[in-house]
């Protein structure tokens, strides 16, 4: 620092922000049509986010080493996969192999109280904790006729432990709540293996089977030592199965979300650049004066750019903190919605919203190019 | 007067607006000027006799079609704008009649604005706006917005504008236009004195003949050509 104070301070007469605090109803109204853009596009992504977190948190939570499922299944969100339940005393018999368990996957009604949904019901064997969801609330142990039912789908219709339920007309009592099994269309639920054989009409079935190895075995040679024992089967690693899933997950979203948060993009990009140009407009004598004693097309271009980011700034942050206080409520009223942000996201909103503002600023810049000095002369 | 003494030189200099035909316009027609520093030229004339143009075309605003147009030396005939733009912001301060100034701003800091583009950092361009200020009476009005001013306060704040970063040519367009007569009178005394003491060329636009007995010439203009230069007596 030289004398005189800080360079920042040193640098002339701060037009920028004094155009802007000059018309603070412009704005605020620039500020919060950009931030209702940011929130729009923070939830998109946290959505993501959560979906990533949340909806595929069952898969990718499980404390095996490979699933087994129909041949040309690849992953458990979109798929029908029907196998015979013998296979897995089969599967039993390979070397490396400790464990083996069933899940049968049903697509079915369930009743909470008055109301009736429609949700993924898992049947797993209760003795085994590889199918087992992760419990917040209750208990995971399940004994016949109970049920663990995802807590948002729980939260939406009210449903407490020790609720009676239905499932495809059966009866069922709540006994555990689970996360990591919300997959936002649809949520999951888990009954006994042999309540689920029940609802389904079929003893000797199963969807899919977890198999664990021993500590002896690396996971890479128990998935080739299972390919090929029995026919018609498909054989995925846990991290390829999860991923699978997952891509399905991305591949259904992502382009929605995409498209929406674009479409917000834009939203904001036009506010920002509408608001501007309106204030050039009004402003017009203003641009005009300062090319007539002298000022340079660089400072203007920085003049405007530096009121374009000031309001991307102010938009941003009232977005964020709008997106803070709507994030809770919103997750209250709508249980099924998994919202979950990462800095990653955050940072590329921010980012995002800076591009914006550099592009919002070139048509009134192309604007003001077109002011001439001379007009000023007419006034 | 000598040719050394002269700030701007028109030779020749026509102004054409306008397409071929019905409605072209000859602004300003074969002008040939000298306006010396150190005087007050006046420009006088009826509504569209070139007045207006012929400040424009000094001030760098807009270009000639024909002629040369010298400011302090320089030609400006074939300068770019930022050559125009940087001419207009060291050597030419320009006074308009509805006075432009930038309400987001106050008197001191409109004053201070062209010395901040001029690349005079703030301490500076601050002082030195003070003196503007105490110069033309202005130094209780610093703080102001120029909505709370008077027109006469007004033009006074941009005459102090113009003159900040010491030019050698002041351009006013009817100065005392907006203004009152004891404000008019005041304000043409002013630009009067800044030729004067501070060797200036001073060129005012206007058809209010008030100012007459100020200027040191008086360049009539009819039909965007000079219809006569007349010195009055003092």
């Amino acid at each position: 620092m030289s004398a005189g104070g800080p360079r920042w301070a040193r640098r002339g007469v701060p037009l920028a922000h004094r155009l802007i605090a000059f018309d603070r109803m412009r704005f605020g109204i620039t500020i919060a049509g950009i931030g209702f853009a940011v929130v729009l596009m923070l939830f998109l992504l946290a959505l993501y986010d959560g979906v990533r977190v949340e909806s595929n948190g069952y898969v990718a939570g499980r404390p095996a080493d490979a699933w087994v499922a129909q041949d040309n299944t690849t992953n458990f969100i979109k798929s029908s996969s029907f196998l015979r339940a013998a296979i897995a005393d089969t599967l039993r018999t390979v070397p490396g192999v400790t464990e083996v368990s069933p899940i049968l996957r049903l697509i079915t009604t369930v009743d909470i109280g008055p109301r009736r949904t429609t949700a993924i019901v898992l049947g797993i064997d209760p003795a085994s904790s590889l199918a087992r969801p992760e419990v917040v609330e209750g208990t995971a142990q399940l004994q016949r006729g109970e049920m663990i039912l995802d807590r948002a789908l729980a939260q939406r219709h009210g449903a407490r432990i020790g609720d009676s339920l239905r499932a495809q007309g059966h009866p069922f009592r709540l006994v555990g709540l689970s996360r990591g099994t919300n997959a936002v269309l649809t949520q999951l639920a888990f009954i006994p293996i042999d309540d689920a054989r029940e609802l389904l009409g079929f003893r000797e079935v199963a969807s899919f089977l977890l198999v664990r190895g021993d500590s002896g075995t690396a996971r890479d040679t128990l998935v080739r030592r299972l390919e090929g024992r029995v026919a018609h089967t498909n054989v995925f690693a846990q991290p390829v199965f999860a991923e699978n899933n997952m891509q399905e997950l991305r591949g259904g979203l992502l382009p929605i979300l995409a498209t929406v948060a674009v479409l917000g993009g834009v939203v904001a990009l036009s506010v920002l650049t509408l608001l501007l140009y309106g204030a050039i407009l009004e402003r017009r004598e203003a641009y005009a004066l300062l090319k007539a004693i002298g000022a340079a097309d660089g400072y203007l271009a920085r003049l405007i750019l530096a009121q374009s980011l000031a309001a991307v700034a102010g938009g941003v942050l009232f977005g964020v903190l709008a997106y803070l206080g709507a994030a809770p409520i919103t997750r209250q009223v709508v249980p099924e919605m998994v919202l979950s942000l990462s800095p990653w996201s955050l940072t590329g909103v921010a980012a995002a919203a800076l591009l914006l503002g550099a592009l919002g600023a070139l048509v009134p810049l192309l604007r003001v190019a077109r002011i001439y000095p001379a007009e000023l002369f007419r006034a | 007067m000598s040719e050394r003494e002269m700030a701007v030189r028109l030779a020749h200099v026509t102004r054409v607006f306008g397409a071929v035909g019905e409605t072209q316009v000859r602004a300003v027609d074969d002008v040939t000027l000298d306006l010396p520093r150190g005087g007050l030229t006046l420009l006088m004339g009826a509504s569209g006799s070139g007045k207006t143009t012929l400040l424009s075309l000094i001030g760098g605003l807009i270009a000639p079609t024909a002629g040369s147009v010298v400011v302090e030396d320089m030609s400006l005939v074939g300068l770019g704008q930022p050559a125009l733009t940087a001419l207009r912001l060291r050597r030419i301060g320009i006074v308009f009649q509805a006075f432009h100034l930038i309400d987001a701003l106050s008197v001191r800091e409109n004053i201070e604005l062209p010395m901040n583009l001029a690349g005079v950092e703030r301490p500076e361009s601050q002082a030195r706006a003070l003196q503007l200020a105490e110069r033309f009476g202005l130094h209780d009005r610093l703080d102001f917005r120029p909505r709370a001013l008077s027109g006469g306060e007004k033009q006074r704040v941009a005459i102090a504008r113009a003159l900040a970063n010491d030019p050698a040519v002041i351009l006013a367009d009817e100065p005392t236009g907006s203004l009152d007569a004891r404000a008019g009178d005041a304000v043409i005394a002013l630009l009067h004195a800044e030729a004067r003491q501070h060797r200036r060329a001073v060129i005012v636009a206007s058809h209010d003949p008030r100012i007459a007995p100020f200027a040191d010439q008086v360049v009539r203009l009819a039909f965007g050509r000079v219809d006569g230069i007349e010195v009055p007596l003092r």
